[in-house]
């Protein structure tokens, strides 16, 4: 399973965080500065993968950010990067040509999305379709929630 | 043009435009935020806004849902930036029962990103999620099944996998999306606390699971069955029903019966697919019958022999220049394609002899390619899964055609590829052939650079030590090898009969620890008195580390620990306690052989020796043993 999924710009300022195994924030800010050093000291043509303590991290660079997601020795590499980038389809659709800025304002959709494709580390939706179904239809209920506030 | 566009989204919503869960002071919280020149200005704000939560905190009466979500979230995007936030927990645990559906939203994920190693705060919301799982609405429910397989402990699983059993179990019109989410929480609460499944009840379920046709269903099922594999608490035969049904499904797979939208670049839901391969790892090959083998063996040969037009990776991209939209879904296809060849490999691989040898052919071939793919990735897995294959000895005819492809790739750049290039070396070593590769590899390890070599050392030692027909050998290299170090020869010596008893102990004769103490001791000449204590200490240390971790350590390991214990554990760090040494011999006496038992409690007396404090536990622990 995941362990964990981060996504940090080129400066190393986290976007998004989620652990999927308990972590004191401690060990979580530890563990943030030692990854992204080393994922953003590697260069553009190495492969997406580098062993680091019992697991892998599997990475990969979208425009301004990197996706990293942590994963144990028998996991799937090839399908981690993969479901890295069916989140990053599902951002760009519900964003529209999702850009950096958009997860910083909209961080909160972020971890919406993500709770729709990822729980406890394992993807449950590999059909963006059905991803996008659902989190339109959260969309409306909240919306629903707000129009009643305004009306009362 | 991507800051404007921004900029008119923010317009938009400040205008109030369809946008639910917007709350103008996040945003506005977010914004200071990144005007912030320095990192000392970013903290003022956030501890400036901190402070003001904690006084709107401190007041509840005065809080209405909406601003306590809004501070909620203000708190979440401190946590995201790395501030440590020590408040607020009680608020988000309210938002959860919270009746507004963007509240109780709030609620739950502030609960799964701030809580989720505190026990205490998270059986408060066992509650709630207990009413909204049963809510009947599925939006609520499904926020509630989230958060119980994101940070699901021992407290909700006690209260809560009957519970959530019953939603597949039972006969209910549960819809595939919530069932899949049940499977997941399943999953979660089994690994954390195991106690509460029946094997009886489970085992027809899921072998009728596996007959299902939502491909979403039979992925989360699929990942529960691996969960209950790994775990090992029954025994695989118990499982054996599902066996027949998960091959089925990863037939129709294979032969591309899939739904359109579950098609991952036109694969057929990959993900699902690796699954069911390595569910089919778990059972020995004994429990497939004739007609399963065949099968499986015809899927495999589909897989692999897929042609590789189909698979193939995009080409990298030219110097500065961005992948073309054709080139980048080229990449993704071949990917999940790739995902799935690999996994097909291991299964071939977990069938050994029964696996077909035309199959077996043909993934050797495949590799061999592999090796020289323009995806680094592809050179990386191909290198792993071909270090896997290697395992089997009968293949090293195909794969040793492929050795100085394979010694090329020790001089890649990407360190990831040179170590599995390193561990795919080792696993081709044999008595016939070691002595080259061993030769090879000491070539490299001259021009090495610092990150590779301990690796390099240690494995190459490790082959002379399993290989070499006697020390002679071994002698002469070692000054190369230590003046790298710096560990001087007992150091490396020492290191690497440590490193064997980790993963070949059964290797470890007894003259060889013998050596490994004779060179301790300071019996080899040329040591100087200083680099002989160093040694000793060092050699002490890691016989504590090693007795102290391992919970039931392999006879010889226990021996060399011992003894050197005893010998040397005077020179261990004050930190050290008399008592902890004495502890790491005792614990493990009553296991050893009865050779071992008296080295070891030679080394408690020599404990003794070195520090009377240790009386009382000695004399005691000799009674014991007298009768």
């Amino acid at each position: 399973m995941i362990q964990f999924i981060l996504l940090i710009s080129r400066q190393g300022k986290t976007r998004l965080k989620k652990w999927f195994v308990p972590c004191p924030e401690r060990d979580q800010f530890r563990t943030i500065k030692e990854v992204s050093s080393l994922i953003l000291s590697r260069s553009p043509k190495v492969c997406n993968f580098l062993e680091w303590r019992d697991y892998k991290l599997c990475y990969k660079r979208y425009a301004s950010l990197f996706f990293i997601a942590c994963v144990e020795g028998n996991d799937n590499e090839l399908l981690a990067l993969e479901t890295v980038h069916h989140f990053v389809e599902c951002l760009d659709r519900y964003f529209g040509n999702v850009c950096e800025l958009d997860l910083i304002f909209n961080f909160h959709k972020a971890y919406y999305i993500l709770d729709e494709i990822l729980i406890s580390g394992e993807l449950q939706e590999s059909s963006k379709r059905a991803v996008l179904h659902h989190i339109s239809e959260q969309d409306a209920m909240m919306q629903e929630n707000e129009q009643a506030k305004r009306k009362g | 043009m991507k800051n404007v566009k921004a900029a008119m989204r923010g317009a938009q919503e400040t205008l109030g435009f369809d946008s639910p869960s917007y709350m103008k002071g996040l945003q506005v919280f977010i914004a200071d935020i990144r005007n912030c020149q320095t990192k000392e200005q970013e903290q003022q704000r956030v501890e400036k806004e901190l402070s003001k939560i904690r006084l709107k905190f401190a007041n509840p009466k005065s809080l209405s849902g909406y601003d306590k979500k809004k501070y909620v979230w203000k708190l979440l995007y401190a946590y995201m930036l790395g501030y440590e936030i020590d408040f607020g927990h009680f608020q988000a645990v309210e938002l959860c029962s919270a009746s507004k559906f963007s509240e109780k939203t709030a609620g739950y994920l502030a609960t799964s990103l701030l809580l989720a190693d505190n026990n205490d705060m998270v059986r408060m919301i066992v509650n709630s999620v207990k009413t909204d799982m049963a809510s009947g609405n599925e939006h609520m429910a499904a926020l509630a099944l989230n958060t119980v397989a994101n940070i699901g402990g021992p407290e909700f699983a006690d209260n809560l996998f009957a519970d959530i059993s019953k939603m597949l179990l039972s006969q209910s019109a549960l819809s595939p999306y919530i069932k899949r989410k049940a499977c997941i929480c399943l999953l979660r609460l089994y690994r954390k606390e195991n106690d509460g499944l029946q094997p009886e009840v489970w085992q027809k379920k899921l072998a009728t699971m596996f007959l299902e046709r939502d491909i979403g269903l039979l992925t989360s099922a699929s990942g529960f069955m691996l969960g209950i594999l790994e775990m090992g608490k029954f025994p695989v035969q118990a499982w054996a029903e599902v066996v027949p049904p998960v091959c089925e499904c990863l037939a129709g797979l294979v032969q591309g019966d899939c739904p359109e939208y579950y098609e991952y670049y036109r694969v057929p839901a990959p993900w699902l697919q690796t699954k069911l391969l390595r569910i089919l790892q778990f059972f020995p090959v004994v429990m497939f019958d004739a007609e399963l083998l065949h099968r499986l063996n015809v899927m495999l040969q589909t897989i692999l022999a897929k042609p590789s037009s189909q698979r193939s990776p995009a080409p990298p991209p030219g110097p500065g220049k961005k992948r073309s939209k054709v080139d980048a879904e080229r990449q993704n296809r071949s990917n999940a394609e790739h995902a799935i060849l690999f996994e097909a490999m291991n299964l071939m691989i977990h069938l050994e002899d029964t696996a077909d040898p035309e199959t077996m052919r043909t993934a050797a071939g495949l590799l061999g390619i592999f090796l020289s793919s323009t995806d680094p990735n592809i050179r990386y897995l191909g290198l792993e899964t071909m270090a896997r294959l290697a395992t089997n000895l009968s293949t090293h005819e195909y794969l040793d055609r492929y050795k100085n492809q394979i010694l090329d790739k020790m001089h890649e750049t990407d360190i990831s590829i040179r170590r599995q290039a390193l561990n795919l070396l080792y696993a081709l070593c044999r008595p016939e052939n070691w002595q080259q590769i061993v030769d090879e590899l000491l070539e490299i390890l001259g021009a090495s650079d610092t990150l590779l070599q301990e690796e390099l050392v240690l494995k190459i030692a490790i082959l002379a030590e399993k290989n070499a027909p006697n020390f002679g050998w071994y002698v002469d290299v070692p000054p190369l090898l230590g003046i790298i170090l710096g560990l001087g020869v007992g150091g490396v010596r020492s290191q690497v009969v440590f490193k064997m008893l980790e993963s070949a102990p059964d290797a470890v004769a007894d003259d060889v620890w013998y050596r490994v103490v004779q060179v301790v001791t300071g019996f080899e000449d040329g040591l100087a008195e200083s680099e002989k204590h160093g040694l000793q200490r060092h050699a002490a240390s890691k016989a504590y580390q090693n007795l102290t971790s391992q919970r039931a350590p392999h006879d010889t390991l226990l021996r060399l620990g011992a003894y050197l214990m005893g010998e040397f554990g005077h020179l261990l760090p004050q930190s050290v306690m008399p008592r902890a040494k004495f502890e790491a011999l005792h614990r493990h006496f009553q296991r050893g052989s009865q050779q071992t038992k008296a080295i070891v409690l030679l080394a408690c007396v020599k404990l003794l020796n070195a520090n009377d404090a240790l009386k009382g536990d000695v004399v005691s622990f000799l009674k014991e043993i007298q009768d």
